[in-house]
Formats: C-alpha cells, sequence, structure tokens
C-alpha cells in the first residue's frame, strides 16, 4: 500500500518562495552513503518514504524491482548500483528502508532509490560549476553538474541519463 | 431503419457540438473579418449540415443551410466582406438550425410551423441581396463550375449503370430509389420557397427570436482517450482498495460495517465494468472500411467479389480494434488477389461468377473469433511445396514429405509469397508472417483452412481486452507470479511419492510422463536465477506441475505453491525492464502489491538456451513434420557405443550396485519394489562391446505387459526432442531400427520390443491370447522409424504386416490383397490417414475392416475428425499394450460379427 508521503517538493518551495530570485535554482537534496545528490526540482515529481518493492529476477543489477504508485507500476532504480557507487563507498543498514524520488518524464516516471531525503535547496547559478574530471566511485556521465556547499559538495544528477534504458546492454546477473 | 436512427443520432450529436463551436466563431469572425481559414470551417460546418439534413429529406433544414451556405460561399470567396447584418443573419440561422435539431431530437420530426418558412423566405431574399453585391461575374463562373460538376456527375453514374447491369438487380434499385429520393426532395425544397416568396417578399433582413428556445441536450461527449486509460487506472486502484477494506471488515466482524463495505463493493464493481465498457467498440467500426477496400481492390484485380459483413456489431477492447486493422486488411487482399478467381474462370469451375467474401465476428468462450471465408480458389499445398523449394526454405525431400496442413502453414514463414506475379495488391514480400506475428502479440491465434477450389477460412482468436486477463497466480521465491489462463492447459500436484516414480532426471532436465506422454519440465525458481533446494522440495511437499501450451509446445512448469485464478489488469514494464523474455508485464495483486506476468513461450525459450548442460544438445528441430518429434533418450555401454531410444517406452531410470545383481536360472535379476526383475545385458544380443566391469549400472526399466524389465548400461547420458530420421540400411538387424547422427556420434536406435522378446520369448504373450490365426495387418506410416516399431511390436504380438510407406502405396495394398485390420498414421505424404480412410470406407465391402489410427500426438481434433472419417479407434504410436489391446479386441469383435 502507498504509505503516508510528505510531498516534500511542495513544502519546500512554500518556504522558499520569498527568498527565490530568477538567478538561482532549486533542487531536492538527497543523500547516499556519504555522498550528497541533487536533482532540479522539475525532474521531480513527488517523494515518497518506503514503498514495497517486488523484486524482478533478470533485471539489470541497478534495477532493484518494480514499486505500485496510486495504481502506475514504477521501475525502482538503486541510485548507489545504477551511478556505480561500491559498497564501501557506503554502508546502508540492512534493515534500513531506502526512500523513493519518483522522477523523470510524466508518461513514465522512474522511482530513484536513496538513503536518506534533505532539503529543497535554492543555489545561485554562478555557484553552480561543472563536474570536475574525476569524482570517486561514481560514474560521470550521470553528474550534470556540481555545487561546492560550505562543507561538502553537492552533485547534480542528470535526470535523462538516470532514467534512460540501456537497451544493449541486457541482464546483468 | 436502426441503422438510419443511428446515423441520425450521430448527425445530431455532431451538429451540436459544430453549432456550439459556431457562436463562438462568428463572434470572432466580427472581429477578424478576414479570417479565411474561419471562415472556411464555418462554411464546412454549415455544409455538412446542409449535405445530411438533405439526406434524410428534412427539407426546412436544408433550405436554411443552404442560402447561409449561400451567403457564406460568397464570404469564403472574398466577394463580400463580412458586416454586422450578415454575421445577424448568420446567427439567426445558426439559432433556426439549433431550434429545428432540437424538435428533431424530441419528435423525430421537422417543427411544421410557417415561421420557419418565412426565415427561409427572408434569409433567400437577402442571400440573392449579397450575391448581387458580389457581381454577376462570379455567379457565371459559379454556373460554370456547377454545370462542370453535373457533367462529370453524369459520366459517374453512366459508369455505375454499366457495372449494375453486370452486378446483378438490388444494387439497381437501391441506385434508383436514391434518385427518386433526390428528385422528390430537391422539388420539395424548390415548392416551398416558391410557396413563401409570394406571400412576403421582403428582403430586409429580420432580427426575430426563433420560436421555440434553442436548448440542445447534451446525449453525447467526446472525452480524451488517455483520461479514459486514467479512470481504468484509477478504477483499479479503486478495487484494490476495496479489497483491503473487505479483509479489513472481516477481521473486525462489525456488521455494521460489513454491509457498508458490502455496498461500496457492487458500487465499485458495477463501476469498474462501466468504464471498461467505455473502451469497447463494436468491431463493425473496422469491418465498415472493407466493402470500400473490396470494390477497389476487385476492381483492381478484374474480379467480382461480393462482401458480406456478419456480427458487426461485437464489441471489442479499443486497442484492439485498431491493431487487428492492418491484419485483417493484408488478409482480405490474400482473398481477393490470391483466392476469389476472375469470373472467367469461376463460370468454368461452375461456381457464380461474383466471388462471396464473408466477413464474420462473434463471441466464444471470452474470446472474440473473426473469420474471413472466401469462396475462391483455395492454396494447392503443391504450388506451396514448390514455392518453398524455389524460395530455399526446404529441400525438395523436405517439402515432398510435408503434409498437407503442414504444407499449409508453410505461408505463415517469413519471405512467403505465393502469388505467382508481383501485383501491386499484394506479394510484396511482407506476407502472412507479420499477419501471425501482430495476431500473436494481441494474444491471439490465426488458423489457416483451405480446400482447393472450394475456399479458404482464415479464423482469429483474440482475447476481448488486453486490459484485464484471467490468470492463474502461482508463488515461487517466495513471490507471487501471474500466468496468463490463455496458456494454461491443467494443473497437477504430485505426492513426494509419485514424484519419486514418475519425475526422470535425465541430464540437467527432468521429466514427467502425463497420462503416457512425455512433458518437459521447467522449474521456474531455475528460470528466474534462485538457489535450487529441489532435492529438500521434492521429498517434503511433493510438485505442483502447471502444464502449459507454449504455442504447440506442452511443458510442466514447477511452482512452489499454486493460488488462484484472478481477473488481473495489465500493466506494462518500464523500458528498463521490457526486454526481459520471461515477463509480460505487471499487474497489481489485491493487497496492492506488484506481480509479474509470466510470458509463457518467454519462458521455454529462455529454459532450453539458458541451462548450462543443455547447450551441447543441440535440439535438432527438422522443418515442418512435427508429428514425428520425439524425445529420446540416449545412453552409452562401455566408451563408444551409443543408443538411443524413445523414452516414452521408459518407465524408470535407477542405479543398481553390481554387488546387487543375482542369478537366478542362468539369468540376470536384480530385487526391485519387491519383486525380483530381470535384466538384460544389450551384448547378449546386439553384435557390440561387452559392459564395461563397474561399481554401479544404469537401469532403463520398462513397464510391459504388467511386467518389469529393465537394460542395464554404463550411462545415462541425456535426452533430447528430435525429429527422428533414421537410416536403415547400414544397421538394420534384429534389435535394431536404424542409425542416426546425433550429436556428430552413430547411434543406434534400439528395438526395445524385439530386444526383449530375444531375452525372453514369452515375456509378451499374454494370457488372454485369443489364438486368432495369424491376423494381417496392414500399416501405413511414413517414417520408417516408426513402421519399424509398430512392425516389430506387431510381429512379436503374432500378427502379420503389411507395410506402405505412405496413404497411397497403403490404398494400392489394400486393393490387391487380403488385410484384416489397418493400422495408419495420419500425416502422411500423397494421401494421409484421414483420406485412406475415407477410401477404404467409401466402398461397402469395407464398412467392416477395423481402423486404427495411430499418432505421436493425441489432440482431441484430431480424434473428432479421424472418428468422422471412420476411424475405428485411435491410439499413441508408442503405446504398444493399448495398440495391442485395441488390435485383440477389435479383431474380436469383427469375428464375432462375422460369426453372427
Amino acid at each position: 500500500m502507498v504509505q503516508e508521503n510528505n510531498n516534500l517538493p511542495v513544502e519546500g518551495e512554500k518556504n522558499l518562495v520569498e527568498m527565490s530570485i530568477s538567478d538561482t535554482a532549486q533542487f531536492v537534496t538527497f543523500h547516499y552513503g556519504k555522498h550528497f545528490f541533487g536533482l532540479p526540482i522539475d525532474d521531480v515529481i513527488e517523494i515518497n518514504k518506503a514503498l514495497d518493492i517486488t523484486p524482478v529476477p533478470m533485471a539489470p543489477a541497478y534495477v532493484s524491482g518494480v514499486v505500485n504508485l496510486r495504481g502506475q507500476i514504477l521501475t525502482a532504480i538503486d541510485l548507489a548500483k545504477r551511478i556505480g557507487l561500491s559498497a564501501k563507498d557506503f554502508k546502508v543498514s540492512e534493515k534500513k528502508e531506502l526512500h523513493n524520488v519518483i522522477m523523470g518524464n510524466r508518461e513514465e516516471p522512474v522511482s530513484l532509490l536513496v538513503e536518506e531525503i534533505g532539503d529543497v535547496m535554492s543555489i545561485p547559478k554562478d555557484k553552480i560549476s561543472p563536474p570536475p574530471d574525476m569524482i570517486e566511485g561514481i560514474n560521470l556521465k550521470y553528474v550534470d553538474q556540481v555545487c561546492k556547499l560550505e562543507s561538502r559538495l553537492l552533485i547534480i544528477l542528470n535526470s535523462k541519463s538516470l532514467e534512460q534504458a540501456e537497451n544493449n546492454k541486457n541482464q546483468g546477473n | 431503419m436502426g441503422m438510419e436512427d443511428d446515423i441520425l443520432k450521430d448527425f445530431l450529436a455532431e451538429s451540436k457540438e459544430n453549432l456550439e463551436l459556431l457562436d463562438q466563431q462568428f463572434v470572432e469572425l466580427e472581429e477578424d473579418p478576414e479570417n479565411e481559414e474561419l471562415i472556411k470551417s464555418i462554411f464546412r460546418t454549415i455544409h455538412t449540415i446542409k449535405g445530411t439534413s438533405g439526406f434524410f429529406g428534412f427539407t426546412t433544414l436544408e433550405g436554411i443551410a443552404h442560402f447561409a451556405e449561400d451567403i457564406l460561399s460568397k464570404l469564403r470567396d472574398g466577394l463580400v466582406k463580412v458586416n454586422e447584418d450578415i454575421t445577424t443573419v448568420l446567427l439567426q440561422s445558426v439559432d433556426y438550425i439549433k431550434a429545428i435539431l432540437a424538435e428533431l431530437e424530441a419528435t423525430g420530426k421537422e417543427p411544421v410551423d410557417t415561421e420557419y418558412l418565412d426565415f427561409i423566405v427572408d434569409l433567400r431574399n437577402f442571400a440573392e441581396k449579397i450575391a448581387k453585391e458580389a457581381g454577376v461575374t462570379d455567379e457565371q463562373k459559379e454556373k460554370g463550375e456547377s454545370e462542370k460538376e453535373e457533367a462529370s456527375e453524369q459520366k459517374e453514374a453512366k459508369e455505375i449503370d454499366k457495372k449494375e447491369e453486370e452486378n446483378g438487380e438490388d444494387k439497381k434499385e437501391e441506385e434508383r430509389l436514391k434518385k427518386e429520393q433526390d428528385e422528390t426532395k430537391q422539388t420539395e425544397s424548390k415548392d416551398s420557397i416558391k410557396k413563401k416568396d409570394d406571400k412576403k417578399p421582403s428582403s430586409k433582413p429580420v432580427r426575430k427570436a426563433p420560436p421555440t428556445t434553442a436548448h440542445l441536450t447534451e446525449s453525447h461527449v467526446r472525452i480524451d482517450v488517455h483520461l479514459l486509460d486514467q479512470l481504468m487506472t484509477l478504477a483499479g486502484e479503486l478495487v484494490l482498495s476495496r479489497n483491503r477494506l473487505t479483509q479489513l471488515a472481516n477481521q473486525l466482524n462489525d456488521p455494521e460495517f460489513l454491509t457498508a463495505n458490502q455496498r461500496m463493493s457492487l458500487v465499485v464493481t458495477e463501476l469498474q465494468e462501466r468504464i471498461m465498457k467505455t473502451r469497447m467498440q463494436p468491431i463493425g467500426n473496422v469491418f465498415n472500411k472493407f466493402p470500400r477496400i473490396v470494390r477497389d481492390l476487385a476492381k483492381a484485380a478484374e474480379k467480382k467479389v461480393q462482401l458480406r459483413i456478419e456480427g458487426a456489431e461485437t464489441e471489442l477492447d479499443r486497442s484492439i480494434i485498431e491493431s487487428i486493422k492492418d491484419p485483417l486488411t493484408h488478409m482480405v487482399r490474400n482473398s481477393i488477389d490470391h483466392g476469389i478467381e476472375s469470373p472467367d474462370i469461376r463460370v468454368q469451375k461452375q461456381k457464380p461468377p461474383i466471388g462471396t467474401l464473408v466477413m464474420k465476428a462473434y463471441h466464444e468462450g471470452g474470446q472474440v473469433i473473426i473469420e474471413i471465408v472466401d469462396d475462391g480458389a483455395g492454396i494447392d499445398p503443391d504450388k506451396i511445396r514448390q514455392k518453398a523449394v524455389e524460395k530455399g526454405l526446404l529441400t525438395e525431400e523436405q517439402a515432398e514429405a510435408l503434409s498437407e496442413r503442414e504444407a499449409l502453414m508453410l505461408i505463415f514463414q517469413p519471405g512467403f509469397s505465393t502469388a505467382e506475379k508481383v501485383t501491386n495488391i499484394s506479394g510484396r514480400g511482407v506476407g502472412m508472417d507479420v499477419v501471425k506475428t501482430n495476431i500473436e502479440k494481441l494474444g491471439g491465434t490465426i488458423e489457416l483452412n483451405s480446400e482447393k477450389d472450394v475456399g479458404t477460412t482464415i479464423k482469429i482468436k483474440i482475447p476481448l481486452t488486453l486490459a484485464i486477463i484471467p490468470a492463474l497466480i502461482v508463488t515461487s521465491g517466495g513471490q507471487r507470479y501471474a500466468i496468463p489462463q490463455v496458456n494454461l492447459v491443467e494443473l497437477v500436484h504430485l505426492n513426494p511419492k509419485l514424484v519419486e516414480r514418475d519425475v526422470q532426471k535425465i541430464g540437467n532436465s527432468e521429466f514427467y510422463r502425463l497420462r503416457g506422454e512425455i512433458l518437459p519440465l521447467v522449474r521456474l525458481r531455475k528460470v528466474l536465477g534462485f538457489q535450487e533446494d529441489e532435492e529438500e522440495k521434492n521429498s517434503s511437499e511433493g510438485m505442483n506441475i502447471v502444464v502449459l501450451n507454449a504455442g504447440g509446445h506442452l511443458f510442466g512448469l514447477v511452482v512452489d505453491s499454486i493460488s488462484d485464478s484472478e481477473e488481473i489488469v495489465v500493466k506494462p514494464l518500464g523500458s528498463h525492464l521490457k526486454h526481459i523474455p520471461i515477463f509480460a508485464g505487471t499487474t497489481l495483486m489485491g493487497d496492492g502489491k506488484v506481480a509479474l506476468i509470466l510470458d509463457v513461450v518467454g519462458i521455454t525459450s529462455s529454459a532450453t538456451a539458458g541451462e548450462e548442460g543443455m547447450k551441447e544438445t543441440t535440439i535438432v528441430t527438422g522443418k515442418g513434420g512435427e508429428e514425428d518429434h520425439q524425445f529420446l533418450l540416449l545412453c552409452t555401454i562401455g566408451p563408444n557405443e551409443y543408443f538411443a531410444l524413445p523414452l516414452a517406452l521408459v518407465n524408470r531410470l535407477d542405479k543398481i550396485k553390481a554387488s546387487d545383481i543375482e542369478y537366478v536360472g542362468g539369468k540376470e535379476v536384480v530385487q526391485y519394489r519387491g519383486h525380483s526383475m530381470p535384466i538384460i545385458r544389450l551384448e547378449n544380443y546386439l553384435p557390440i562391446s561387452p559392459l564395461p566391469e563397474q561399481d554401479e549400472y544404469h537401469l532403463i526399466v520398462f513397464h510391459m505387459n504388467e511386467k518389469d524389465i529393465a537394460f542395464m548400461v554404463s550411462e545415462i547420458d541425456d535426452s533430447l526432442d528430435l525429429a527422428i530420421d533414421v537410416e536403415e540400411g547400414t544397421f538394420k538387424q534384429e534389435g535394431i531400427l536404424g542409425s542416426a547422427i546425433i550429436k556428430e556420434r552413430t547411434t543406434l536406435f534400439l528395438d526395445v520390443y524385439q530386444i526383449i522378446s530375444m531375452h525372453d520369448p514369452d515375456f509378451f504373450i499374454q494370457d488372454d491370447v485369443t489364438g486368432i490365426e495369424t491376423a494381417r495387418i496392414l500399416l501405413a506410416e511414413d517414417s520408417t522409424f516408426y513402421r519399424n516399431l509398430l512392425s516389430s511390436y506387431l510381429t512379436g504380438a503374432g500378427y502379420e504386416v503389411l507395410e506402405a510407406e505412405d496413404g497411397a502405396k497403403a490404398w494400392e495394398l489394400f486393393q490387391t490383397e487380403h488385410v484384416d485390420l489397418v493400422i495408419t498414421d495420419i500425416e502422411m505424404p500423397r494421401m494421409n490417414g484421414f483420406d485412406l480412410t475415407r477410401k477404404i470406407r467409401n466402398e461397402s465391402s469395407n464398412k467392416d475392416v477395423p481402423i486404427i489410427a495411430v499418432t505421436s500426438l493425441s489432440g482431441e481434433e484430431n480424434r473428432q475428425k479421424g472418428l468422422e472419417a471412420g476411424v475405428d479407434d485411435y491410439q499413441a504410436k508408442l503405446d504398444r499394450d493399448q495398440v495391442l489391446s485395441s488390435v485383440a479386441t477389435l479383431l474380436k469383435e469383427k469375428s464375432l460379427a462375422n460369426a453372427a
């Protein structure tokens, strides 16, 4: 069943309305392991706490399974496996359930599984820069931009390449 | 009449919608008088109303529309500029039209109020005034145009007349009626206008409110299909919520809550049904396009074809209707192009010169059946064989060996087209294979029946809807999976004891003996890539087998448990998961969790491709000749001797220790299930190297004539599904049926019956042998392997056997030799078993000759067909005991009948 879903983007938006200027961009942020990620707010449809995941045998390794979002069946993509984080980069306790960031186009959204949901952040555009040549343990194909925050690096993901199916590379194991 | 009512309803609904739009458009027009698109759009709307009202004979309506159109045409051609007067008059016309439509909707008749006629007159005068303003030159131009139009119309009419003469009477009459209607209609409208003309010759636009308030009730709305799909999804979700609530209600057991829930249940079910219904459309929507298509095609092919449509009201899901249109068109094309002959050939064949094409749709068993029947030339199997050889699809021998039915199925092969010349209608290389794939994509099947010079029938079975299908829910590895009910044949539960007895493991594949037939087993856990702990599973709980049909092949899917059968809502898999062959989609279960839908065909291919151990086993599937496929058991003696025997003969496989072998009366036996069972060393009867000393031997156990007996071999190698094609020459000798190259090794086919007889001549002697002095049996069988096998056990049972390699040869023998009983295969080249049976039965002196049909498949359809042809009994080739007992019974009956 659909768990109680707190629509974070909407709430966040409200708080940020006053301070948002045309030169800032808004991002939904979330954590996975030691990394801090963001997605442009327009690419995110909603955020859900843990949904029941039905595993799909023979699916690519980065697909954890399928989830039911109010009658629509979405593919659940594990962010860590998708972007190439290896197990040593994060330690998710076995029992902990991952959160669903529903993203992508409205015809066929996907659910991106993340460890923890952060805030919606408004970031001045001039603080955003192209990604460095290398970020440890992450396939840069999925990284659009980065933003250096005071304490850490916000990795802005490319939602298109995240949701893109790799048709030629078939089954994982 | 009903048809006309429907059209009227459509007309009213459509006009209403357009008129609403008109109001708005006129207002826009006033603001933007130069907007040509707008004027054209208004013109079209009015023109349609004029045309349709003319068709129904609504003269007042037609009159108003006619003059409004007149004015609009001037606007359209830029001869007059829009001004307030014109807009007002036009808007008034719209109001009047609305009023008339409202009346039509209420009473079905036009209002007979003089006010309308007055308005027509005013309108006409106004139109004339406008025309004058537009100038004379234009009128001339218009005249010229209309004359041209008339001329071409006449030409067309003449053409039609010409055709009618050939086409027979009814069309002619139709045409005449139409003409009459046209005439009366025209005079009427003229009359009415004239009458009013005399009365009130005013030319000023009158601003008068229409007599009745033009209040049109809406009965039709256009809705975006996407919205309907969303509603469908939500209804599905509602059903799930309801189910959850029902569970809770049952737990709480509060009577009030239960009642409330029950009420809601009913409403939800009804709601779901209604929403389903919005997606259903009559198949007529597609069929209606065919009269025209057929006419054009027939004309192009210079043939005469009459199309008959039946069951156009049969309802189907919208998405299916869309996707069957192309396949249907293709099949109709084929029928006209290749099927129906040209008129003179038809006359030569003593058929009516006009061919008949029937398109029929009806519901049957939750499916929709569509038939396309023509009375044309039918499909000539010989031509197809020839074509297949030409195209390099088959060798000559292969083509020769095909039965008629198999030959017909060839037209569904890719790259096959029987058109002798490539026409622009069909024969462009894309053919029936595409049709077949498309139908199968919809979860449907296609069947073809054809008789030379009588016609061809194509029968398509498709599901009512793709959105909701009945499915069986099974569990494997803790997850639920849905199996579409269309693929389901039966369910089998085996308790641990039966598993041990009836399930064979050979190499990596498992088999279950289902009523004498070999059913390959596929473990769902394995397919899904889960770890296996099968041994434990088997022993504790037994085995659940779901017998499935994957495109004509049966196999058993082993699952952990079987739950209920449910109607499921099919939802597609996302793009990341679409490529996985074993899943066809997803669905939501009652508790809101997702279950995957299995793709049965995908499972068979993945099961054969994926298994490591099977990779060496090339599964040899001969082209066609499905009938002769057999599961073979491969075994070895020593390192170099390879043997094969039909798995269906084998009762069990087992292992024994060398120390368990006992010697009794010079023969080797072993204690087996409480009996002592004789074991046979093949080297005693065949010229082969002896079985080497081993600690453990493999036993192939047979159960025949209610006794057990076993062959002892070194190793059980493998099993495979093979089209048997044996050579007799080199190794023909007692105990050997022939040889074949299997897995690059020369393999001998064992004649199990003969070897057993050699070992124990009394083994097959039955207590109740009737003692008929050697009856003569005519055996018609095209496969050398089976012929030898059958002949072997028949001879072994003391009968004399005449062998024939096909039906025609058998018929020759039957006429020249004395025959007590006939055993015939069904599928044979030249003459099949049914035809042979009919031939024999045709002569009254042969009525009492018993005929047994044998087959390696058992199909209810074949059985039925066989009984109709006059077959006395129907048996599986490899079931020796059954065949022999059937032979004995029939011969006994015959001799009793003769004695009486």
